[in-house]
This record gives structure tokens, C-alpha cells and sequence, in this order.
């Protein structure tokens, strides 16, 4: 919800976007978002929080798509599910880790250590 | 982040937009983009990507379409591959995430209010006058589109 707050705000200022007041489009947004959108949002709500790592795209990670055109699956590398995954437990050793020096990224926080509740 | 416990990396902080949030998100923004079946395709795609968006949704339980480009073929692989992969290892897929496709629904429909290229004032720079014109109908025309589904 803060989201769509968010970037209809930016909306609002944009010269382009110009809020989306034209053809009426504002008008049926407001409404979606003051009683439709709620209502979904209430469903959706029991979504439970995880890590995620979110930028493993082309930019980053050319070496993925390097691998994948290679026809290596790139799903063996562990790290690139990381985010995704939602059970810790079906995470492998370091050693399978490896390859993903490769992918040059900067790692800036390696060994915080923790303990899982 | 280590384990100690059981001396395994079990996250990559700290890096570009790593954070805390929902499994979906990793199938929504650009995690994976550059990977066939690591971005669900919208859902006004073309019809390969419609399809791709299909088996990622239903765990690949459909057979590839047929009469598919050599290119195709090899994203439609890929994307069957990597999802396999992420049933192995225990992670959340598309199909196993409640409610995934209304929350991607949803999130994209978000995204398309303040689409970045017409949003950021670099990007701006970059375009014709007339090419902004066509990215604010085509954006309009997405979330004229989503009004429409969800009944508004």
C-alpha cells in the first residue's frame, strides 16, 4: 500500500504521469485504492518475511547468464537461490559455493556469525 | 551471514537491494530477470511469455507449447530447469507461494503508476518527446487494463 502511495505521489509531481489524471483514470484509481485494493491486501496479508536477495539481473550477474547459455544449470549454485529460499535447512555447504566467485560480487558481509532460533 | 551451528552461508547481505520481505518478491522484480522463469512474465506478455508465465505458476506440469522458436525452446528449458532446481533444494516457487499471481498482479500494477523510465529524470532525458508519449500511453494503457480485471 505505501508503495502505490509512494509512486502515486511521484505520479502526481511527474510532468509526464501527470498523476494519471487523464481519460478518468485517477478517478477509477482512488476508488480501486480507497475500497477494492484493501480488500485484496487483507488477503494477502499472511505472507511470511524471508531473505531475499533480489538482484541477481543481467547487470549484476553476467556471468549467470554466461553459465546459462552454457547450458550449465545455473540453478546449482545455492547462493542464487538464496533469497527465495524458505526453508534454511535445504541450504548446502560452502563448498558448493565456489562458483559463484565468478560472478564478481561484492560480498561486503561474509562472516556474521548468528544463531538461529 | 554464517551459521555457526552448521557452518553454512545461509544469506548475502548488504548486497544492491538484499532485504527482508516475502519470497514472492524474488519472482517479481528483477532478482533474476535475466533468467528465463526467474521473473514471472506479465500478464499482458506475448503468448510464449504468457505460457512461460503459465507452467511457472503450475510448477511445469504442462507440457512445452508447441511450434516454439529454437530460442524459445531453450528459455522455456531453462525456466523448467531452474524451477526443478528450486523444488530440490526446498525453495518457494511460483506455484508453491499462496496467493502468487495476485500479489505479482498487484505489485506490477504498483510498479506501472511510477514506471522508472518515466519516473527518473535521467531516463526522462534520454527520450524523445514522443517516445515518453508512447511509454505514458502504453503504461496507461497497463493500468486501465488492471482497473478493468479487478472490476473497477
Amino acid at each position: 500500500m505505501e508503495m502505490i502511495i509512494a509512486n502515486l505521489d511521484r505520479a502526481d509531481e511527474n510532468p509526464v504521469m501527470q498523476g494519471w489524471t487523464a481519460n478518468e483514470v485517477r478517478v477509477r484509481l482512488d476508488k480501486y485504492l480507497s475500497s477494492g485494493l484493501q480488500q485484496a491486501l487483507g488477503t494477502l496479508k499472511d505472507s511470511k518475511k524471508c531473505l531475499v536477495h533480489s538482484d541477481f539481473s543481467k547487470s549484476a550477474s553476467s556471468a549467470t547468464l554466461e553459465l546459462w547459455s552454457r547450458s550449465i544449470p545455473i540453478a546449482s549454485d545455492p547462493v542464487v537461490h538464496s533469497g527465495a529460499i524458505s526453508n534454511i535447512k535445504g541450504y548446502r555447504p560452502i563448498s558448493n559455493m565456489r562458483p559463484m566467485l565468478t560472478f564478481q560480487l561484492h560480498l561486503s558481509v561474509l562472516e556474521l556469525f548468528v544463531r538461529r532460533r | 551471514m554464517f551459521d555457526a551451528d552448521n557452518h553454512h552461508i545461509i544469506a548475502l547481505l548488504d548486497f544492491d537491494f538484499s532485504c527482508i520481505a516475502t519470497a514472492a518478491d524474488e519472482f517479481m522484480v528483477f532478482s533474476l530477470s535475466g533468467v528465463p522463469g526467474g521473473k514471472l512474465p506479465g500478464i499482458d506478455s506475448d503468448p510464449f511469455e504468457l505460457s512461460l508465465r503459465a507452467a511457472m505458476l503450475a510448477g511445469f506440469s504442462q507440457l512445452a507449447p508447441e511450434g516454439l522458436t529454437d530460442e524459445q525452446r531453450a528459455k522455456w528449458e531453462v525456466a523448467k530447469a531452474w524451477d526443478s532446481e528450486l523444488t530440490r533444494s526446498g525453495a518457494a516457487r511460483p506455484s508453491t507461494i499462496p496467493h502468487f499471481e495476485k500479489i505479482a498482479d498487484i505489485f506490477a500494477f504498483a510498479d506501472s503508476l511510477s514506471p522508472w523510465a518515466l519516473e527518473n529524470e535521467a531516463m526522462r532525458k534520454r527520450k524523445t518527446e514522443a517516445q515518453l508519449l508512447a511509454i505514458r500511453e502504453e503504461t496507461e494503457r497497463e493500468i486501465i487494463a488492471f482497473l478493468d480485471r479487478v472490476g473497477y
